[in-house]
């Protein structure tokens, strides 16, 4: 030690006097900062749920349907069910994601599409029947309820296990169903369940009860429904000893486009107990989450009223991810980015970016400074992962399985292919009230079309109207998105549909409406008789693309078939209808004048084109199989006509189908059902085509797009076309994700064309053969332009 | 008197600094208030004496750089300490400051320093400081900037030394460190006081 400088260091530092801020700047600059704090986790938005019902019927809807159109008639149809709920009304619906329609009061005809019935209380309290479903109540004692359709298909079946229900109609007295079958076809659906009276409605029937099973009471009042208890322990599956700290999560699965959010319930048990009291009857997703363990989940767990729900949950430690994050254009890594496993998180809607942080308690990391995540603990299973950034548009990874780890493994960490981020581009645009002034407060949300593969979660981002009126959304991916307006929490009818390529804006204005002509007309179909209740949408042609149409807006047909639009600005449109996922779309182009009327009727056509698909051992497919119409047209190409969810023996439908040259196309996501396209058939006039479809086993291409220097690409749309030549209408076109691969989905064996289309690149195309049964892994590299 | 935390070592430092990014993130109101209280100070000096001891610009200039540090709190990612990380955008703070306004270079800043003094200064290790030296209202200034300029945990290990008339032991206890941690971390502690305190005099006395 130096003695000299040890004295001097003395010296000098018994001179030291600190310096410090005045107080004053630092409680000023205290507030400041924590306020930015506080500031920066405040654009959350927290969306009601009815608000969230709204963006999910967008997202649902445009996911099961991809037009437009049959995005005006969610949003209307939502709308109108909200009001029904209001007022206590029975409602019907259709199919999944069609509109739901009014059974009270006025006869519903039945047909097989019909799948739910929804029976409502003035409290705005309502009961759903998913066909196939057994749902439970009280009403004078507890309830027990099932909805089946009847083979005929022209009736639906009313199953009362236990207790009764009340059944009224505008063409007979209000009577009480007992314990047996009922069946239910015409005017009896349109009254199943008096909703008012029976249920909650606390007042007596209007008319003489009559008993059709047993002597029956008046239907009681406002009964509240008994709660069910859910009751079990937690274990660690390889050794058989209780989890004594653990969360439980219940999120209740209601049918979309209804949303929940998930519950927490923390438990602390020796013995790694738990129960739960007074569950509200329904069907939940359930969710164990506990240190350094797998998060366990089980979806469509039951509870019935007052029912007990054994449950033993056994926790293994799951498996480990582990992959690199890094910036696209320079290969940096980005430390600090969020990843989630989105089917291990019990939200159902996360907001686009990473500011969801606080709210994903379950399977999320950070990347550490080399861009490196770890994800421990995930559940063996099905899973992607979301990568998103601060200044980057998120990404996803391709799919992939986690199978169980064998006992003397010990976890070794699967790695994953590096994502790549890149900036995202930016939505923005003008909100005018109807005065044209300012809507500020008011909020637009962008809702992502996730089409391209199954999405547990729901994504948005949003943005907030300023004073000028000006809003803009940042770090969005490309793709497809619905753009809502919200203000007080309730969503307006404005409903705007985005494609976004690129990093550059894209304007989306909810501007105030112009003085212009008025468009008016009717539905008929094709006997010449008024359609009531479909949906007329009105889209300037300027901005059509193919399937793709922006700035639309839309009606409903009245109980004349009647619809009407006012002050729309001159212009050339296309006029179309829609009334439900699997019926197709009647187009005319018209030109609205600048000032006066246009009239315009629509008259459906009279052709069907329907049959049954099984698989090849006459089997039923697999759910999420579906069949596609495609129209051929003429210059060779084809244009996405309808698609229809299929019935529980296989059977499809389409109505309404004009004259052409169609194909069919049958779709499956499991190796059993190899995607296939039929050869042409022809519609003529009122002719009913049958066609019925036999499903082969397929296989896979896993296709990873890179560029020339190895990077991936991402957002280049794939297209399929078999030997033939006919292209595979899996609308839109899959998307490499940030790691470049494209979802595929399984393809029936024999020689398909591949083809990528990417901005800035050149098209590659190649032949690429499947076998049953096999994976053909394929990397290509594309040239830029 | 100092506040005295204890010093963990730098890679737990650092996962200290990490565990309070993500609890910011995450929206604890207790880990911001702590970032603000542990850095505040520190923060003050260092810029105060790069900007030329003005009081009003090194306000306006911490309160950018802390401003600035939420929002981009997800890019700190260990690497360097968050008092490291802070010191860095009050750096760029600072040149772009100076961008905007006249240059202020280290040497104007303190060209009324008698290069005799800092020639003398600049011998810290070799000669016994006199006391008019020390007395200087300059080198009390050249003291501070260059404790400015430590890493907090130099800095409190030479107070505890030097000004509280701590023992080794007695260091090593308040921080949770065995003796010979704190040993060597005084010892690059006064290291580094050394040769910043040399550079700084050298400079501003134009021997450099």
């Amino acid at each position: 030690m130096n003695p000299i400088l040890e004295d001097n260091l003395r010296a000098l530092l018994a001179r030291y006097r600190p310096v410090r801020p005045r107080e004053a700047f630092v409680l000023r600059l205290r507030a400041s900062f924590l306020e930015r704090i506080a500031r920066r986790r405040a654009p959350r938005l927290r969306l009601r749920p009815l608000a969230l019902a709204a963006l999910c019927v967008a997202l649902v809807t445009a996911g099961l349907l991809l037009w437009q159109a049959q995005l005006a008639s969610r949003s209307a149809g939502e709308s109108d069910r909200q009001g029904l709920l209001a007022r206590g009304e029975i409602l019907l619906r259709r199919a999944p994601a069609a509109p739901w329609e009014r059974a009270s009061g006025e006869p519903v005809p039945v047909d097989e599409a019909l799948q739910f019935l929804e029976v409502a209380t003035p409290a705005g309290r309502a009961l759903l029947l998913a066909l196939g479903q057994e749902r439970s109540l009280e009403l004078a004692g507890a309830t027990h309820l099932t909805l089946q359709r009847q083979e005929s298909l022209e009736a639906f079946e009313l199953a009362i296990h236990s207790g009764r229900a009340w059944l009224s109609s505008p063409a007979e007295a209000r009577r009480a169903l007992g314990p047996g079958r009922h069946r239910l076809a015409g005017s009896s659906v349109a009254a199943a369940l008096d909703g008012s009276g029976a249920l909650a409605g606390g007042r007596a029937p209007a008319g003489p009860a009559q008993d059709a099973g047993q002597g029956l009471d008046a239907p009681p009042g406002d009964a509240p429904l008994a709660g069910a208890t859910l009751m079990g322990r937690v274990l660690r599956a390889a050794t058989g000893r209780p989890v004594e700290r653990y969360i439980l999560w219940l999120r209740p699965e209601l049918p979309l486009p209804q949303i929940a959010e998930p519950v927490p319930h923390p438990v602390t048990d020796a013995g790694g107990a738990f129960r739960l009291e007074g569950i509200d009857p329904g069907a939940y997703r359930v969710f164990v989450e506990a240190k350094g363990l797998a998060v366990w989940r089980r979806s469509g767990v039951l509870f019935e009223a007052g029912a007990q729900v054994p449950l033993e949950i056994a926790l293994s430690p799951g498996r480990t991810v582990t992959g690199y994050v890094v910036d696209r254009a320079t290969s940096a890594p980005i430390a600090g980015a969020l990843v989630v496993a989105e089917f291990d998180v019990p939200q159902q809607v996360l907001e686009l970016c990473c500011r969801d942080l606080e709210r994903l308690p379950l399977a999320n990391t950070r990347t550490d400074s080399s861009g490196r995540y770890e994800l421990p603990h995930l559940s063996v299973g099905g899973h992607h992962l979301r990568v998103s950034a601060e200044g980057y548009a998120p990404s996803w990874t391709a799919p992939f399985t986690l199978e169980p780890a064998i006992p003397s493994d010990v976890d070794p960490v699967r790695s994953l292919p590096q994502v790549e981020l890149a900036p995202g581009g930016r939505v923005e645009g003008r909100v005018e009230g109807p005065d044209g002034g300012a809507r500020s407060g008011a909020v637009v949300i962008l809702s992502r079309l996730a089409l391209d593969r199954h999405q547990p979660v729901f994504t948005y981002g949003y943005g907030e109207v300023d004073a000028q009126g000006d809003y803009a959304i940042d770090d969005l991916p490309a793709g497809d998105y619905v753009a809502l307006l919200i203000e007080g929490e309730q969503p307006l009818d404005e409903v705007r549909q985005v494609h976004l390529e690129g990093v550059g804006p894209q304007r989306v204005d909810f501007l105030a409406p112009v003085s212009g002509g008025n468009v008016f007309g009717e539905l008929t179909g094709a006997d010449g008789r008024p359609v009531s209740g479909r949906h007329i949408a009105l889209a300037p042609v300027a901005q059509e693309r193919p399937g793709f149409f922006q700035n639309w807006i839309s009606t409903t047909t009245d109980s004349r078939g009647r619809y009407e639009f006012t002050n729309v600005p001159a212009g050339r449109y296309v006029l179309y209808q829609s009334p439900r996922v699997d019926a197709p779309i009647l187009y005319a182009t018209v030109t609205v004048p600048a000032r006066g009327e246009l009239h315009f009727d629509l008259r459906l056509p009279p052709g069907v084109v329907r049959g049954r698909a099984r698989l090849a051992d006459g089997g039923e497919l697999p759910s999420g199989s579906s069949v596609v119409l495609v129209q051929k047209l003429d210059g060779g190409g084809t244009s996405f006509f309808a698609t229809a969810p299929l019935g529980p023996s296989g059977e499809y439908r389409f109505e309404g189908v004009g004259s052409g040259t169609f194909a069919l196309a049958l779709l499956g996501d499991t190796f059993e059902v190899g995607c296939t396209v039929t050869p042409p058939l022809t519609v003529e006039g009122t002719r009913e085509v049958v066609r019925d479809l036999t499903a082969v086993a397929g296989g896979r291409i896993t296709l990873r797009v890179v560029d020339a220097e190895g990077r991936a690409v991402s957002g280049a749309r794939v297209r399929l076309r078999d030997a033939v030549g006919h292209s595979l209408p899996y609308h839109p076109a899959p998307f490499t994700g940030g790691d470049g691969v494209a979802p595929l989905p399984p393809l029936a064996p024999g020689e398909w064309t591949v083809e990528v289309v990417a901005a800035g690149f050149r098209m590659a195309s190649r032949p690429v053969r499947v076998d049953v049964g096999e994976i053909r892994a394929l990397e290509w590299v594309l040239l830029r332009e | 008197m100092r506040p005295r935390d204890p010093d963990p070592p730098p890679d737990r430092a650092h996962a200290r600094d990490l565990n309070v990014r993500d609890r910011i993130l995450a929206g604890d109101r207790d880990a911001a208030e702590a970032l603000f209280t542990r850095h505040l100070d520190s923060l003050f000096e260092f810029v105060f004496y790069r900007v030329g001891r003005d009081r009003a610009l090194a306000e306006d200039l911490v309160q950018d750089t802390l401003l600035v540090a939420v929002d981009k709190l997800t890019s700190f990612d260990g690497r360097s300490s968050l008092h490291t990380w802070l010191c860095g955008i009050a750096k760029n703070k600072i040149r772009a400051r100076r961008r905007k306004r006249t240059a202020i270079p280290l040497e104007d800043l303190l060209a009324d320093a008698d290069a005799e003094i800092d020639a003398i200064l600049a011998q810290i290790e070799r000669e016994p400081l006199p006391e008019a030296v020390l007395e200087a209202r300059e080198t009390a200034e050249l003291v501070g900037a260059t404790l400015s300029s430590l890493p907090p945990d130099y800095r409190r290990a030479l107070i505890a030394k030097y000004v509280d008339g701590r023992t080794v032991p007695e260091m090593a206890r308040a921080a949770g460190q065995q003796v010979k941690a704190a040993e060597s971390r005084l010892h690059r502690a006064r290291t580094a006081f050394t040769r910043v305190f040399t550079l700084l005099a050298k400079r501003r006395g134009g021997l450099d």
